[in-house]
């Protein structure tokens, strides 16, 4: 979760100077956890990664009063400031999670974790306005970072699950590039004499231009393709016509070629 | 002021068939081109033909003018 791993990090700040006051005097400033039966949207919106939250039976007691949640919110808009009554039931509620942490019935402690970690809006750290010590501040680090699981919460995240892919395509992608560097020394002579053909094999991407271009091109081959079919259709109706004119001439010829034998016949045979 | 200009990719799948295809429209269109060739060079034999014949007729004609019977 990434809220969990800005924690972290931010955790390491050197936390701001505060009062030397107890613990509940901070958390009265600091924004607190709605009450168990609050709903978290009406608190403040949820948070990004609500979807990644941690499973409910890892959800500590620590965290609904863990002052060094309010790291979680760094950068995060600020809350509505509860009223002071509810202010009074978190402080009963926290001082009774801590007073027994692992006494306490899990379903309740779950409800509360779940309401924190969908409600809890990002605020101003709790060790900068309470004035927790900084070793305060790195012991609920650790038990908060002993009570959630980092590394199954990071595989959840999309985005971390995305830097997580990159690298599992990076280590492929350099492996497949050695051996196709190793394949290309071995089928160099055959990727020449095919180039030409595994270039036409691959998909080509056009703009609409071009594509309109070519669309008007094979338009244009279609309609001398119609042409040329009408075209031969008009040569054939010639040739027929041609074929019916040299028939006629023949039975001209052939019927001047009958007189002629007549008259020469009529003239030498008497 | 940024000016953004989205273009459009078209993906055209089967290049090599559409290739052949035009490779064979481009034979088909030679051959047409030598086939009308070929019928411009008949043309010319019967057109030859055709005067050659006109001439003979006109001989005969003539030849048939001088008969007397």
């Amino acid at each position: 979760m990434g809220l969990f791993k800005k924690n972290k990090k931010d955790n390491k700040a050197p936390a701001p100077p505060g009062s030397p006051n107890s613990q509940e005097s901070g958390n009265k400033d600091t924004p607190m956890p709605p009450p168990p039966g609050a709903s978290s949207s009406s608190q403040a919106p949820p948070a990004p990664g609500s979807q990644g939250a941690p499973t409910p039976g890892s959800m500590g007691a620590q965290d609904s009063g863990s002052p060094s949640t309010g790291n979680l919110q760094a950068g995060m808009p600020e809350p509505p400031t509860p009223s002071s009554e509810g202010i009074n039931d978190i402080k009963n509620q926290i001082s009774s999670t801590q007073g027994s942490q692992g006494a306490q019935a899990s379903g309740s402690m779950e409800a509360q974790g779940s309401s924190l970690q969908g409600s809890q809006p990002p605020g101003p750290t709790g060790t900068s306005e309470s004035g927790n010590t900084e070793s305060m501040a790195s012991s609920n680090e650790d038990e908060i970072d002993s009570l959630f699981d980092f590394s199954d919460l990071d595989s959840q995240l999309p985005g971390d699950n995305d830097s997580s892919q990159e690298q599992n395509t990076t280590l492929p992608a350099t492996q497949e590039e050695k051996t196709k560097n190793h394949s290309e020394e071995d089928l160099r002579f055959v990727k020449t004499q095919d180039s030409h053909k595994n270039s036409t094999n691959e998909s080509l991407y056009i703009t609409t231009a071009q594509f309109k271009s070519l669309l008007e091109i094979v338009e244009e081959v279609k309609n001398k393709a119609k042409d040329s079919a009408d075209r031969h259709l008009r040569l054939l109706d010639i040739k027929s016509e041609e074929d019916i004119e040299y028939e006629n001439l023949k039975k001209d010829f052939a019927f001047i070629e009958d007189k002629l034998y007549e008259v020469d016949n009529l003239i030498f045979e008497k | 002021m940024v000016e953004r200009k989205r273009e459009i990719y078209i993906k055209l799948e089967n290049v090599k068939e559409i290739v052949d295809l035009l490779d064979e429209i481009k034979e088909l269109e030679q051959e047409t081109k030598q086939l009308f060739q070929h019928y411009d060079n008949i043309a010319a034999q019967e057109n030859d033909l055709f005067e050659n014949w006109n001439n003979y007729l006109e001989d005969i004609l003539q030849k048939l003018d001088h008969v007397t019977l």
